[in-house]
């Protein structure tokens, strides 16, 4: 069997589409546990066995917390793919704009072997252009420490300075940078 | 309030009352309570060796439940002490999932769970993962289970 993964980027809205049929299926199965306790149901699965309807809640919060924080992490996955696969159609096409041209010499300093890293170099890129708003980078860099806390095992303590990023803002955040590039 | 929420709502709590109507909630209540009261029996005609030893020693203690349809109500949890050790029977509740009634046995290095079946016979909850493995009740699995919760 062949061990091959084939491209297949996601759009944001298909990771959102994703949590929320998730979602879905979590309060789904909620009920059906906590009909099981009403009904005296003996058939059920045995991570379940004994739990009261409070603890049951509790289970079911964190799995949809869990869920939040995976749904974050493959929206912010998604959005580095959509803004990497910008950056090589830009140094592919060579158009005449500030971007690009940020791009090209971007790729001028690291050389062609050199993967440019998202947030040192294309990010700063995208402030250095003058052509995409300063406070969007901004606001995806600090998302992208909740990226990176999430992909590198949450093993520090990470401080979001208020901000608490659900997976709406995370959306908002990055669909408002990659619809704002020119 | 929109008509509509308000209809919503009264064809909830019709709902809601004609399937609560359905069950005997005091009867359950009562049930369960007899059922603790025959587990600490029968804890205590397990370890009769070492009560009248004086190696072990029963009391009880009350605790407050709250649960949906059954309120708030008094029960008593059973301590079984040795020497400067206890381990406590503490009811969680009747109405839980898969079973009937629900009591924990919490030890100073672990804790067990014990379930109510229908017959009524209380059960050993041995493993939840990978499959479900319950025990019944006897001098085996209740040695088994203290020497899980208790220290070494």
């Amino acid at each position: 069997m062949s061990a091959i993964r084939h491209p297949e980027p996601r759009s944001l809205e298909q990771v959102r589409a994703w949590h929320e049929a998730m979602n879905e299926s979590l309060f789904a199965h909620r009920a059906r546990v906590l009909a099981n306790i009403r009904r005296e149901a003996p058939a059920v699965e045995s991570r379940f066995m004994g739990m009261s309807r409070g603890e049951v809640g509790d289970f079911f919060h964190a799995q949809r917390k869990e869920l939040d924080d995976l749904s974050i992490l493959a929206m912010m996955a998604s959005a580095e793919a959509a803004i990497r696969a910008d950056y090589a159609r830009r140094l592919y096409r060579r158009g005449g704009d500030g971007l690009t041209r940020e791009y090209v010499a971007l790729r001028g300093r690291l050389g062609a072997q050199v993967r440019a890293s998202l947030d040192e170099d294309i990010l700063e890129a995208m402030r250095g252009c003058g052509l995409v708003s300063l406070h969007l980078v901004s606001r995806f860099r600090d998302a992208l420490r909740l990226r990176h806390w999430l992909a590198h095992g949450r093993y520090w303590k990470l401080t979001l300075g208020g901000y608490a990023y659900s997976l709406e803002d995370v959306f908002r955040i990055a669909d408002e940078l990659i619809q704002s590039l020119p | 309030m929109p008509e509509t929420l308000t209809q919503f709502f009264r064809e909830k709590k019709q709902r809601a009352d004609a399937e609560s109507a359905s069950i005997d909630w005091e009867a359950r209540k009562r049930e369960w309570l007899e059922a603790i009261e025959g587990l600490y029996g029968e804890v205590r005609e397990l370890l009769r060796d070492p009560l009248e030893q004086k190696t072990a020693r029963l009391a009880r203690r009350p605790k407050e439940i709250f649960e949906d349809h059954l309120g708030r109500y008094q029960v008593e949890e059973l301590v079984l002490t040795v020497g400067d050790e206890e381990v406590v029977f503490s009811p969680r509740g009747r109405n839980v999932v898969g079973a009937i009634g629900r009591v924990d046995v919490e030890g100073e290095s672990g804790e067990a769970m014990l379930v109510l079946q229908p017959g009524p016979r209380w059960a050993v909850v041995r493993s939840k993962y990978p499959a479900l493995k319950l025990v019944p009740l006897n001098e085996v699995s209740l040695e088994e289970t203290l020497r899980g919760v208790m220290r070494a």
